[in-house]
This record gives C-alpha cells, sequence and structure tokens, in this order.
C-alpha cells in the first residue's frame, strides 16, 4: 500500500519554497492547497516521502543493485554483530548428539538464533541512518573460547529509488 | 530425550557427591556436587532462544522474507516496523514440503 500521489508543486514553481538540510540529505518545504509540505527533495524537484522510495520495508540483498531500483544515496556501511552462547546444558547436548554423529541440532539453532539477532541490529542500523535498503549483505563468522559464536552482518546502508522507465 | 539424560546426569553427580561427603570423602564429594549442580542449573535455564519484547505501539507489515525454521520446521515469515527498525519472527502454522 503505497502514499497517495502526490501533486505538490515543485520547488521550481514555488518561490515559497525553502530547501532544508536534514541528517545528510536535501530536503525542501513547499507549500499546496493543504498546507506546507516538507519531505525529501526529488531529482525533478518535487516532494517525495521515504515511504515511496524502497516500495515496502527495509530490502536487504546480497546484489550490487537491485532491477528496476537506482541508488539515490550511498549511507555508508552498515553492520549488527553478536555473540551468542549455547550455555553449558546446551554444549552437553551437543557433546552427546556428537557422539553419534549426524547434524549437531543445538549448534543449528544457535546459529540459527545468532544470524536473525544479526540481521534484526543491522537492521536497526540502517534504519537509524535513514537507509530503505542494504545492498551487498554478508555474513561474517568466527569463534570466541570454543563454546561462542560470533556472527557479523554488514552490507552497505542506501536509499534506493525507482528507476525511471 | 537428551535434555532429560543430561539433567538425570546432573541429579546422580548430586546424589554420588552427597555419598561421598556423608562417608567423609570431602574432596571429591564437594567436586560432583558442584558439578551437578551446575550441569542441573545450566541445562534447566538455558536460554538460546533469541526473543526480545516488541516496541510498543509497534505497525507491523510483511517483508515477503520466508524460511523454514530449522528447530521447529514451521515456516516462519519476518515482519518490519517501520518507526522502530525492528524486526520480529512469526510462525505461520505452515510446514514446508516434505515434512
Amino acid at each position: 500500500m503505497g502514499l497517495p500521489r502526490y501533486r505538490y508543486p515543485s520547488v521550481r514553481e514555488d518561490p515559497r519554497a525553502r530547501y532544508l538540510r536534514r541528517s545528510g540529505e536535501w530536503a525542501a518545504r513547499t507549500w499546496s492547497g493543504h498546507g506546507a509540505v516538507r519531505g525529501i527533495l526529488r531529482a525533478d524537484g518535487r516532494i517525495g516521502h521515504r515511504r515511496n522510495l524502497g516500495g515496502g520495508a527495509m530490502l536487504v540483498v546480497t546484489t550490487e543493485s537491485v532491477p528496476g531500483y537506482r541508488v539515490r544515496d550511498v549511507k555508508g556501511q552498515v553492520f549488527g554483530v553478536v555473540v551468542r552462547s549455547r550455555g553449558l546444558g546446551g554444549n552437553i547436548m551437543a557433546g552427546l548428539r556428537s557422539l553419534a554423529g549426524g547434524e549437531i541440532t543445538e549448534y543449528t539453532q544457535l546459529l540459527e538464533e545468532a544470524r536473525r539477532h544479526a540481521v534484526d541490529r543491522m537492521v536497526k542500523n540502517a534504519t537509524l541512518m535513514q537507509a530503505n535498503a542494504i545492498v551487498m549483505m554478508r555474513f561474517d563468522s568466527a569463534e570466541i573460547g570454543q563454546t561462542m559464536s560470533e556472527i557479523v552482518a554488514y552490507g552497505t546502508a542506501v536509499v534506493l529509488e525507482k528507476a525511471n522507465g | 530425550m537428551l535434555r532429560t539424560v543430561v539433567l538425570a546426569l546432573g541429579v546422580i553427580a548430586i546424589a554420588a557427591g552427597a555419598v561421598l561427603v556423608a562417608y567423609g570423602t570431602r574432596g571429591p564429594g564437594v567436586y560432583l556436587l558442584c558439578v551437578g549442580t551446575a550441569i542441573i542449573l545450566g541445562t534447566a535455564f538455558e536460554r538460546w532462544r533469541y526473543h526480545k519484547a516488541p516496541p510498543a505501539g509497534a505497525s507491523w507489515e510483511r517483508t515477503g522474507e520466508r524460511f523454514e525454521d530449522p528447530s521447529t520446521g514451521e515456516t516462519t515469515e519476518v515482519q518490519y516496523d517501520r518507526a522502530s527498525g525492528e524486526r520480529r519472527y512469526v510462525r505461520t502454522g505452515e510446514h514446508a514440503p516434505g515434512k
């Protein structure tokens, strides 16, 4: 569900328009028949809203580009890091299970939870940076003290907008 | 099942430790008591599940991200709160084909 299409005057047409510098990106204020309108300054001089740029929730992709979209602004690197442990009981159970072989479900669960936690933190950090997408997302992992697992999710926070044509 | 076995091992260690202490073998007895207690506490209060309280007044929307939870086999859906940037994982109750 998108916002209604904007019919607000362009900053080039509105003599009362004011440019605003907000969080590292250009925004502007113009006046419509309903009063003042503030928002992100689009390339065509009209006011846009961030919700219209990404077309949905925070998009996380492992590719450099997204078909149908172009990168309007690069916010910088973004990451989410977490170190988790399965605990004494889980490690004992995993040790016993490894005697028989097969999948060690305790550690599968540990890594699955760590993955979610790291991605959640990365998305939250990207939201704080006012990005609407993360491109080139990668995972990295390491072991700390033999019983703790470190997972890092990282990527580049960007602002995407629909490509014209 | 395996969890019960580990808890039983802890109980056995505590029982053996108590017997040793009762018969005057204090050093190994106390050691077994400590190990048994640690095993039981570590297993009973294990918190491996990642869970967090949702922010108040969150407005959740679907992201389209779905995956099979390896621990339950259920399809899990990811939802996102645009205002806070929080994500949450909702079980759909469906099972992936072949499960």
